[in-house]
């Protein structure tokens, strides 16, 4: 018990890799039968991995460039993207990031529904006759109209503008 | 011994003094002095700023540099002193915003610790949670100590470099990085578990 707390009180030098050589041999000696003082070296090393990956920032946003040009008493020019600043993601992954706000979703779903409603929203159907010809108006919407000749029966589609009124099948 | 030659190298560039030599200084330590600036201010705008003027005062003080330290050395002390004066002149350093209270007990692991990459939503709430946590302990720290901790673990230097780094003894870097270590260890006891 007391060779573990002079162990475990080496540890932190041993980590970094400052512990005396003649103490080296005896320190690995102990780990090797000590399950205890294993666990516990384990642990700060866990713990100094967990505070260095904290402590240091995810990315450098300063180019060697910037730091030339600031030192010149220049700015960086117009245009020249920083390589640092770059954003090379994936769209799709960014698509993960995004966040669900309430308002702007609502708002533009509302739109998406009324867009839908003004282009598929039929006003009935017509029957349009013209000498020799009749045309069953089917559907009728503001951007598109649908005629059937009755005759042949084959479907025209009218991409807009879908005025209103009679056409001759052709 | 390379690294003795990269900085005789880098010595001799920098007598050099032209813009193409100064580019490879920055380029070589551009990403060191960065993080040894967050590590300490732990803020991205302070370390951007402290970057740039570290740079600065390089391109400046060329000259002055003797060679008596190492070139890495003479830029972790410039570092160093530049952070130090930030962190003077804001007085208090940043705050972290934390739910106060949380406490995560050892899950199925059996360590609070071992947690691996987040693959559940609950994991990726909980590394993040624990970061905030070990940034606050360590914001609690001293501009001294925490730049004893930054130096050892992030930049990997040893107790001498440390120590010529910061103008001080090997044991007043030894006794900053043990009270330090024992100060994070029991701000963040709660998140630990009970180990040592």
């Amino acid at each position: 018990m007391r060779r573990c707390r002079k162990i475990q009180k080496d540890m932190e030098r041993y980590l970094d890799k400052e512990l005396l050589p003649e103490k080296i041999h005896g320190f690995e000696d102990h780990l090797r039968t000590c399950v205890r003082c294993r666990r516990v070296l384990d642990e700060k090393r866990e713990q100094r991995r967990l505070r260095v990956e904290s402590l240091i920032p995810d990315e450098i946003p300063i180019t060697t460039d910037e730091i030339i040009f600031a030192i010149q008493g220049e700015s960086v020019p117009e245009g020249a993207v920083p390589s640092s600043m770059e954003d090379t993601t994936p769209w799709w992954k960014k698509l993960k990031t995004l966040t669900f706000r309430p308002v702007p979703a609502i708002a533009f779903a509302v739109c998406l529904i009324a867009l839908g409603l003004s282009l598929f929203l039929p006003f009935g159907s017509h029957t349009h006759r013209k000498p020799g010809i009749v045309i069953e108006e089917i559907e009728s919407t503001h951007s598109f109209v649908i005629y059937r000749p009755q005759h042949t029966g084959t479907t025209v589609i009218w991409i807009v503008p879908a005025k209103r009124g009679s056409k001759e099948a052709t | 011994m390379a690294k003795k030659a990269a900085e005789r190298a880098i010595h001799h560039r920098e007598n050099g003094n032209d813009a193409e030599r100064f580019r490879k200084i920055v380029d070589d330590f551009r990403s060191r002095i960065y993080h040894t600036a967050y590590g300490i201010v732990q803020d991205p705008d302070d370390a951007k700023d402290i970057t740039q003027e570290v740079f600065l005062k390089i391109y400046e003080k060329m000259g002055t540099f003797k060679g008596e330290a190492s070139f890495s050395t003479w830029i972790y002390r410039i570092t160093v002193n530049a952070c130090i004066d930030m962190l003077r002149k804001k007085k208090t350093g940043p705050q972290v915003s934390l739910r106060e209270g949380i406490h995560y007990g050892a899950r199925e692991t059996g360590s609070p610790l071992i947690v691996g990459r987040p693959d559940s939503p609950f994991d990726a709430t909980y590394q993040t949670e624990l970061r905030a946590k070990i940034k606050e302990a360590f914001l609690k720290l001293s501009p001294e100590h925490r730049t004893a901790l930054v130096l050892r673990e992030i930049e990997g230097l040893s107790y001498q470099e440390i120590a010529n780094s910061l103008e001080c003894s090997v044991g007043t870097v030894m006794s900053r990085l043990h009270y330090a270590r024992k100060r994070m260890q029991k701000l963040l006891a709660p998140v630990w578990g009970d180990s040592r």
